[in-house]
């Protein structure tokens, strides 16, 4: 084949427009996105674990304060009631 | 319009207004990519939407590295090429025939062009990898030399050397073809 055809080939794309996808193809996109298996990577779950470890400590420390304050208000209401039993 | 660390850290949070920003600025150049590669409308659309769910799903490991553009045609290309290989060995599998030769009429080529863009995708679909690549990004694209480099994570150097020899075997091949334009059939020719 000739130099000249084959620069005529070789240059052939020169100039050409972008062609734009069909209109469904992002619905189809959508579509995919929805069905796809949502997958949960490792570093999700290290956070995931260490809002687990979190929660319980707050749970631990809000069980203990209950505790410590239920203390608190028998000792208070026995002073009372021996006060009110007080004779006078 | 937002810059591209904000669009893609919106697509992270599940932002779907971004997401779909981000196609209306990347899918022309995703398609065209993928129509280069796969020759046909129906398998280069099937290419732009798992690019597409692929950018969506792994928007939260962009980290700015490379420019936005960089990393989506480096998914596009990445997905053509598993794509064709995919389909060749689905091909090799079922059948015992080889994939059918390209008479591809690529929508974005001028009219008057597209019988001499016909010959030269199907001999572009001989090249290695690295070359089509190259040769595809460069002169179908027309990205410049420097972005083509860091698309293919190579330097400028390598980028210009790939090309030269997707030229020279492309003239060898052109010229073993033999092509009259008038009577031109790509089925004939390979």
């Amino acid at each position: 084949m000739e130099n000249e055809r084959i620069n005529q080939i070789l240059n052939s794309t020169k100039g050409s427009h972008r062609a734009s996808p069909a209109p469904h193809v992002f619905d189809a996109i959508q579509r995919k996105i929805l069905l796809e298996p949502k997958t949960v990577s490792i570093q999700h779950w290290r956070w995931a674990a260490a809002a687990a470890v979190v929660i319980c400590a707050i749970n631990a420390y809000a069980v203990f304060q209950t505790q410590n304050s239920e203390n608190v208000v028998d000792t208070y209401s026995q002073s009372t009631l021996i006060t009110n039993y007080n004779l006078y | 319009m937002l810059n591209d660390q904000k669009l893609i850290n919106l697509i992270a949070l599940g932002d779907a207004n971004a997401f779909k920003d981000l196609y209306n600025q990347y899918a022309d150049k995703v398609y065209n990519t993928a129509l280069s590669y796969a020759k046909n409308v129906p398998d280069a659309e099937e290419i732009t939407q798992d690019v597409f769910v692929k950018i969506h799903n792994n928007a939260s490991k962009f980290k700015g590295k490379s420019s936005l553009s960089t990393w989506i045609y480096r998914i596009a290309i990445n997905t053509s090429l598993d794509a064709i290989k995919k389909k060749k060995n689905h091909f090799s599998l079922s059948t015992e025939n080889t994939l059918e030769p390209v008479d591809f009429d690529h929508p974005g080529i001028a009219l008057e062009n597209q019988d001499d863009a016909k010959i030269l995708f199907s001999v572009i679909d001989t090249l290695p990898d690295t070359q089509k690549t190259a040769f595809i990004l460069s002169f179908v694209e027309e990205l410049p030399r420097q972005e083509v480099a860091d698309i293919m994570n190579t330097s400028l150097k390598s980028v210009e050397s790939l090309l030269q020899r997707a030229k020279s075997t492309l003239r060898k091949k052109l010229d073993k073809m033999n092509i009259d334009r008038r009577n031109f059939n790509p089925k004939e020719s390979i």
